[in-house]
């Protein structure tokens, strides 16, 4: 066994470790696995939130990104501190309805507001559909590190199945404690491992981060502004605002239990206040893409321009720890997606009786979901890819659903916004595999006109059917109190 | 509140902007760095002392306080 697999394996069972050490029993309490019993301050809050930005996409694919788009690639840099401060007004209003009325996730929120079991059910469908391949990425991203590192590909088979069987166990034992903890090591390896990275590898191969923005602007200028081509203005602005919107209603179901695991709105507004500042190490893996624009052959897999240039500058066992960093930004999501869809199957998808089958359809969907994303990873890794492509655009038709339910009147009945959701996602779907759109605006948001015409158009017809009367919102007067307070 | 509101969106309209202003949309370097990246990075950072103005306003404050207490809200 070569010193890279060694301290590649020892540190996805030290993940595995914090994992584990985030909660000293087992629950058997769905809100409480769920949500950390609704405890959590800024400080935990801040890492478990935190952890959602910084992915395998973002470790290895920004700087894949900045090496085939140049800084195209830094759409990704705002999107997610323009969202934090829409939810810095929005977040609180989501927490204290979740907490009045009890919901544990997405699909609850939404069923609850518009009164409707089915509109709970599709959204919880969808969420889980969209955000499966999401899941697969992370374990790929894995497999393709070890890979690269180690050369040999069962070697990333093997690293695959350790890691997600670990991960499996220290979810279902520690719930979001676990995905808390191991945040803790995450973003510490990876800012350690990122700082190392962003002036080593441009020293090593350029003479430093100044000499290779020179040489890209005497090689590759182009790659230093946004122009026509595939990542044009219209690409930019519309991934941008697409993927703000994404973040800012909370279209993917993993966001909630973070914020449902808040103590209070006051940490979870104090936590946007200061999450923005950690979205610029974003811009780290970014300038290594740079590197490798001047250093890496054209044609050069774009995935793998960072560890390509880790594995030409740094011993083995460094390259291991660069690794072991690249499997804590797949593992530890992973973890909160888990949590994310096993609680949308249990309590939104599945019929349960009781509040222990409740669980244990819960922690049963955790290994369900968990081997299905693994086998297809090994046997099938180009299954999902096609379906990944759905799971922003796809998402992003939850928007108005969402939006409307953040409001203290119920302006729009669910039949609406269901017609509305169902036509988005079909045109998403026509737009991304009909050969039919070739523009570069985001599909997400070319398809969110019709689903909003529709919903309006459906709106407009369910009033002209049944007067105009608009119905309050059950007991929410802290739902009410907010939008007060924004004046 | 308004006062803070308009700061908070300056950082967040020079964001949106970004790709459609000619003298950040262009082939130059700033400071060594390509003058897109150094844009961003330099809003991005200005969104939390913005939010934070907000965060620790007297008024978030009372409001705050009037929630612990149980207190009325307006």
């Amino acid at each position: 066994m070569t010193s890279t697999l060694t301290v590649t394996l020892l540190g996805i069972v030290l993940i595995a470790v914090f994992g584990f050490l985030g909660r000293r029993k087992p629950t058997g309490d769905l809100s409480e696995w769920t949500h950390g019993g609704r405890q959590f301050g800024a400080m935990t809050m801040w890492f478990l939130q935190a952890g959602e930005v910084f992915t395998t996409f973002t470790f290895l694919g920004m700087a894949g990104l900045a090496f085939s788009g140049g800084v195209a690639a830094l759409y990704a840099l705002p999107y997610i501190p323009l969202a934090y401060v829409g939810l810095y007004f929005l977040a609180p209003i989501i927490w204290r309805r979740a907490h009045e009325r009890g919901h544990l996730t997405q699909a609850d929120f939404l069923a609850d507001f518009y009164d409707s079991r089915l509109l709970g059910f599709i959204t919880a469908v969808f969420g889980v559909v969209f955000l499966l391949p999401y899941l697969q990425l992370q374990i790929t991203g894995l497999g393709l590190a070890v890979q690269l590192a180690t050369g040999d590909q069962t070697s990333s088979n093997v690293s695959m199945v350790i890691a997600f069987v670990l991960v499996v166990a220290f979810v279902l034992w520690s719930g979001i404690r676990g995905v808390a903890t191991t945040s803790y090591f995450k973003d510490a390896i990876m800012l350690v491992v990122l700082l190392v990275l962003v002036v080593a590898i441009p020293a090593h191969f350029t003479g430093g981060i100044g000499a290779t923005f020179h040489k890209i602007m005497a090689t590759h200028p182009d790659m230093l502004h946004i122009h026509s081509g595939t990542y044009d203005s219209a690409w930019f602005f519309s991934s941008m605002v697409a993927s703000t919107l994404g973040v800012l209603f909370m279209t993917f179901p993993h966001q909630w239990p973070a914020l449902l695991s808040a103590k209070s709105p006051v940490a979870v507004r104090r936590n946007y206040v200061f999450l923005p500042v950690y979205s610029i190490a974003l811009a780290l893996p970014m300038i290594i893409g740079f590197t490798a624009l001047v250093v890496l052959p054209k044609g050069s897999k774009s995935n793998g321009a960072l560890l390509n240039l880790v594995h030409q500058a740094f011993p083995g066992w460094f390259v291991g720890i660069v690794v072991v960093a690249t499997a804590a930004t797949a593992m530890v999501p992973a973890a909160g997606l888990l949590i994310g869809m096993s609680s949308l199957i249990a309590r939104n998808i599945a019929r349960t009786r009781s509040d222990r089958s409740q669980f244990l359809v819960n922690q049963g969907a955790v290994v369900g979901v968990t081997a299905l994303a693994l086998g297809l990873a090994i046997a099938r890794p180009d299954l999902l890819v096609n379906l990944l492509l759905l799971t922003y655009s796809g998402l992003d038709q939850l928007i108005p659903a969402i939006g409307l339910a953040l409001l203290a009147r119920k302006l729009v009945g669910v039949w609406p916004v269901l017609a509305g959701l169902l036509v988005g996602e079909i045109v998403v779907i026509w737009l991304t595999f009909g050969d039919t759109y070739s523009g570069h605006v985001n599909v997400g948001l070319v398809a969110l006109v019709p689903n909003i015409v529709v919903l309006l158009a459906g709106t407009v017809l369910e009033r002209t059917l049944r007067g105009t009367k608009q119905e309050r919102v059950p007991q929410l007067p802290e739902a009410e109190a907010e939008p007060e307070r924004l004046r | 509140m308004r006062r803070y509101l308009i700061i908070l969106a300056i950082p967040v309209v020079a964001l949106v902007a970004t790709v459609w202003l000619p003298f950040v949309n262009r082939a130059s370097l700033w400071f060594g760095l390509p003058s897109v990246m150094v844009w961003s990075v330099i809003w991005v950072l200005a969104i939390t002392p913005a939010l934070a103005l907000l965060e620790f306003s007297p008024r978030q404050r009372d409001a705050d306080a009037r929630e612990a207490g149980g207190g009325p809200k307006r």
